[in-house]
């Protein structure tokens, strides 16, 4: 059973992927010449181009302002500490209309200038909550050292502080890195080609599926990638981090112009970026009138509340499990296929839903013809197809690589002796899992649930797909006013996309607040 | 503790269990309402309106899924295969419809309410669609630069006088791919990639934005002539909004080729799916969307186009003249997107 379960779990992950390797062995007739004589290095050059800056531009953006909040004290540092994420409760399409609304003028800026800007602003958050995380956790033993050496705070941040970091703040880059070569929203309203976009001109213009798929098999080629050279730096570094050390006595003062730089500092990016943004949509909701809440309006919200914590619940402990494997068969060859469970994150939502589809009409087939054959009885209703449990499945597809990943880099922190312990005492694998790393990994699964959740809230493509009857969320309803052009009218379901995104995060930063007294 | 123990894996499995089963409850709804199933890639809210009347009037509830991409919709129900619910299938677009009846989704539905609605130049050859409302794809410009005799066809566009002065949304947008399609069964290949060519030569600016977007550009002085639909200009005809009013205060409006084949139009279509479990209930809702009643909502809420010839239009459609549409090239508008899409690739239309 011990061995048997876990297979077959990850089996039920990975089989819509696998049902997509089929597409790469289909022919996708004349598309790949037209593709590589017209645009396809254009996919490939914006793509990277794309990716690289946001990914450079939200870490220049997050790492000095998660040291400012971690390690210095200022005039609302208490308040910036957890507003600094809120940007990511706003979708970057939305960003990106709500400025375009306001005023066209401002765009006259090169195309590729306003998506970077609009994307790293929208994606930043990412970086700030992993190096915000690994910053807190530095013993100041080593800054005190520093200190003691004669070296100044820039330097000490830049050679002791930033290596000991690095693989904490490539992962949030690796997250916006994936965002960025995923998103289609943003890049296509600027109507830069990329490959997401590719994606979707192959399949809806060129009708061609199997080269739509074929494309987004590059996708995936460069996020492997990513992620092996994150392990590879992973593997550098190893982590003498023995007590989590107990910060705030290390608070330093910020007085005269600094106080006030470092204040002006964390408020930009918010102002813009979610503030304004916000002040937008409740002009908007002003001139269109409070009838836009009526009850249907709220069964939506509801809606959307319900599945995304019911999505990230799910994701999370698909993720503790495969982390908990990980961790346990470490010398087991296995684990290296664990890691595949990662690779969902890197497909676009609309990919993943025709690998759902796909595998659902197997499993369809699979049952009406065993049931057929044993009892000569015919199913008449479609069984798993047009189901919530079709948009979570999706779901634990495309997220727990999130789950996963934050999962184990606070598991690797776990010294093995505890394992031992508990081995010994007979205890079984699950035991194991539920009594010492649950509580452990605390932490971690909490972080991983806001980025789940709001990453859900957000979530289009699949979920507008694979849905039931008469089953509307709020981004979709968001969206679909959004891209027939009233904007206005989108407002109020925009409001609670971000509304509903903030609750978890001032529920984590309540969290915090009790775990510090 | 051991209770708890106990508990854990019962309540993991409790909670799938749950998940799954809540979803097939919402599958189900109750069985003995009357009900049509209805997959849609239209997403406007007037529509919903209209589901509201239909149930009113023949007690008939409609159960929506709406997928905004039509070739999405398409996949979805092609993996349903014979077991799918849909009853009726709607998409935007007539390269849309063609897909659709491509992937062999449709059955043929002839009744006499419905001949007798829509023309018989909106009607699949084969009766498995009927269109249900029109839009057209029309050119905007700014009447203080450019005179009104200037501009007849979309073939004017190519020409060189305006070059920096033409707006456009990308062509990843299913609008822009049909017309170039429909040109491409007006003109060839051959002239319509030469159009193509000068028409993005023309382009003030790169393709960025949505229809309102080129109008506003207008208005801001980027630009002179804009490709735009008709339902998005009569929306800022409409608008109380003074930005609106502004915006739309010194723009023309040209209904193209009327003095040949017609204005490019974008037809919304209806058909009963191939497997339609209620397929009377479906022919009843379509016959409803082509109903008085409903063309004149989608008319007046919408901006649309009747297909039925007996509506009358509402004062900004009249206002903004009669056109005449281009039926003859519609029906190779699907078949000719791909070459439309290789042409827009080469010339460089992004």
């Amino acid at each position: 059973m011990n061995k048997f379960l876990p297979i077959f779990l990850f089996l039920i992950i990975i089989f819509p992927l696998l049902s997509l390797f089929y597409h790469l062995f289909l022919p996708a007739q004349n598309i790949w010449a037209h593709l590589r004589s017209t645009v396809l290095n254009i996919y490939i050059f914006n793509t990277l181009f794309l990716s690289l800056s946001v990914m450079l531009c939200s870490a220049f953006i997050a790492v000095p302002l998660a040291w400012l909040t971690t390690k210095y004290n200022f005039l609302g540092k208490k308040f910036f500490e957890w507003a600094l994420f809120l940007p990511f409760a706003i979708p970057s399409y939305l960003l990106a209309y709500i400025y375009y609304s306001i005023k066209e003028n401002i765009f006259t800026i090169n195309s590729y200038l306003a998506a970077i800007i609009i994307l790293s602003l929208s994606l930043y958050p990412y970086v700030y909550l992993f190096s915000k995380q690994v910053f807190q956790e530095i013993s100041p033993t080593l800054i005190y050292a520093s200190k003691t050496l004669n070296q100044s705070e820039l330097k000490t941040f830049w050679k002791v502080i930033l290596p000991l970091s690095r693989p904490a703040i490539f992962s949030g880059m690796l997250l916006v890195c994936m965002e960025t070569i995923g998103d289609f929203g943003t890049v296509d309203f600027f109507s830069i080609d990329t490959l997401a976009t590719g994606i979707f001109r192959t399949w809806f213009g060129l009708g061609s599926i199997t080269g739509a798929i074929q494309i987004s098999f590059i996708l995936f080629t460069f996020s492997i990638t990513l992620v092996i050279l994150e392990s590879f730096f992973r593997k550098k570094m190893v982590f003498y981090q023995k007590q989590i050390p107990h910060n705030s006595y290390f608070e330093k003062n910020l007085n005269g112009v600094f106080k006030y730089l470092a204040f002006i500092l964390c408020l930009a990016p918010i102002l813009i970026s979610f503030i304004l943004p916000l002040i937008i949509l409740f002009v908007n909701i002003y001139q269109l009138g409070i009838k836009s809440f009526d009850k249907e309006f709220f069964e939506i919200v509801f809606r959307s509340l319900k599945i995304s914590s019911l999505g990230a619940l799910l994701c999370i402990f698909i993720g503790m499990i495969f982390s908990i494997l990980k961790k346990i068969n470490s010398k087991n060859k296995l684990i290296n296929l664990y890691e595949i469970i990662s690779f969902g994150y890197a497909i676009p939502g609309a990919i993943i839903a025709i690998s759902v589809l796909t595998s659902f009409k197997i499993v369809d087939n699979l049952i009406e013809s065993t049931t057929l054959f044993l009892f000569h009885f015919e199913y008449k209703d479609l069984i798993l197809s047009g189901t919530i449990f079709a948009i979570l499945y999706a779901y634990s597809i495309r997220f727990t690589s999130i789950s996963f990943q934050s999962a184990n880099a606070s598991m690797n922190k776990i010294s093995p002796s505890i394992e031992w312990a508990s081995k010994t005492l007979g205890k079984s694998i699950f035991q194991t899992g539920y009594k010492i790393y649950f509580p452990l990994l605390k932490n971690s699964i909490f972080i991983s649930f806001i980025i789940i959740f709001v990453d859900i809230i957000k979530e289009l493509p699949a979920t507008m797909v694979l849905r039931p009857f008469n089953y509307e969320t709020i981004s979709i309803k968001t969206y679909n006013l959004a891209s027939d052009e009233r904007l206005k009218e989108a407002s109020p379901s925009a409001l609670f996309i971000i509304l509903l995104g903030i609750i978890p995060v001032i529920l984590i930063y309540f969290y915090n607040q009790k775990k510090k007294k | 503790m051991k209770l708890k123990r106990k508990l854990f894996s019962p309540a993991v499995f409790g909670f799938l269990l749950s998940v799954f089963i809540s979803g097939k409850v919402y599958a189900a709804a109750s069985e003995n309402e009357k009900v049509v199933n209805l997959y849609s890639s239209r997403h406007y809210g007037v529509d919903n309106e209209l589901f509201e009347l239909f149930k009113k009037q023949s007690g008939i509830k409609v159960n929506l899924l709406q997928i905004k991409e039509a070739s999405q919709m398409i996949e979805r129900i092609k993996s349903e295969g014979k077991k799918s619910p849909a009853d009726v299938i709607i998409t935007v677009d007539i390269g849309n419809a063609w897909k659709a009846e491509n992937a062999d989704l449709f059955q043929p539905i002839k009744t006499d309410l419905l001949q007798k609605s829509v023309p018989s130049n909106l009607v699949e050859e084969n009766f498995s669609w009927y269109a249900i409302t029109l839009r057209g794809r029309a050119i905007v410009y700014d009447k203080t630069k450019i005179k009104e005799n200037e501009i007849q066809n979309y073939e004017d566009l190519s020409n060189e006088k305006f070059k920096g002065k033409v707006l456009a949304r990308t062509s990843n947008h299913v609008y822009n791919q049909s017309l170039v399609a429909s040109l491409i069964q007006a003109n060839g290949e051959e002239k319509t990639k030469i159009w193509c060519e000068k028409f993005t030569n023309n382009l003030a600016r790169k393709p960025e934005g949505g229809d309102i977007d080129q109008m506003k550009a207008i208005y801001n002085g980027k630009g002179e002539i804009a490709i735009v639909n008709t339902y998005y200009y009569a929306r800022l005809l409409k608008s109380e909004d003074p930005e609106d009013q502004k915006v739309v205060k010194n723009l023309g409006i040209i209904f193209p080729n009327q003095a040949n084949r017609g204005m490019h139009i974008n037809a919304s279509i209806a058909g009963v799916a191939k497997y339609a479990p209620n397929k009377e209930n479906g022919i009843k809702l379509i016959e409803f969307l082509v109903s008085k009643d409903a063309q004149e909502i989608l008319a007046k809420m919408n901006n649309e186009y009747p297909v039925r010839t007996d509506v009358e239009w509402t004062n900004v459609l009249k206002n903004m003249g009669k056109p005449k549409f281009d039926t003859v090239t519609l029906s190779k508008v699907g078949e000719n997107t791909p070459k439309a899409i290789m042409i827009l690739d080469q010339v460089g239309w992004r």
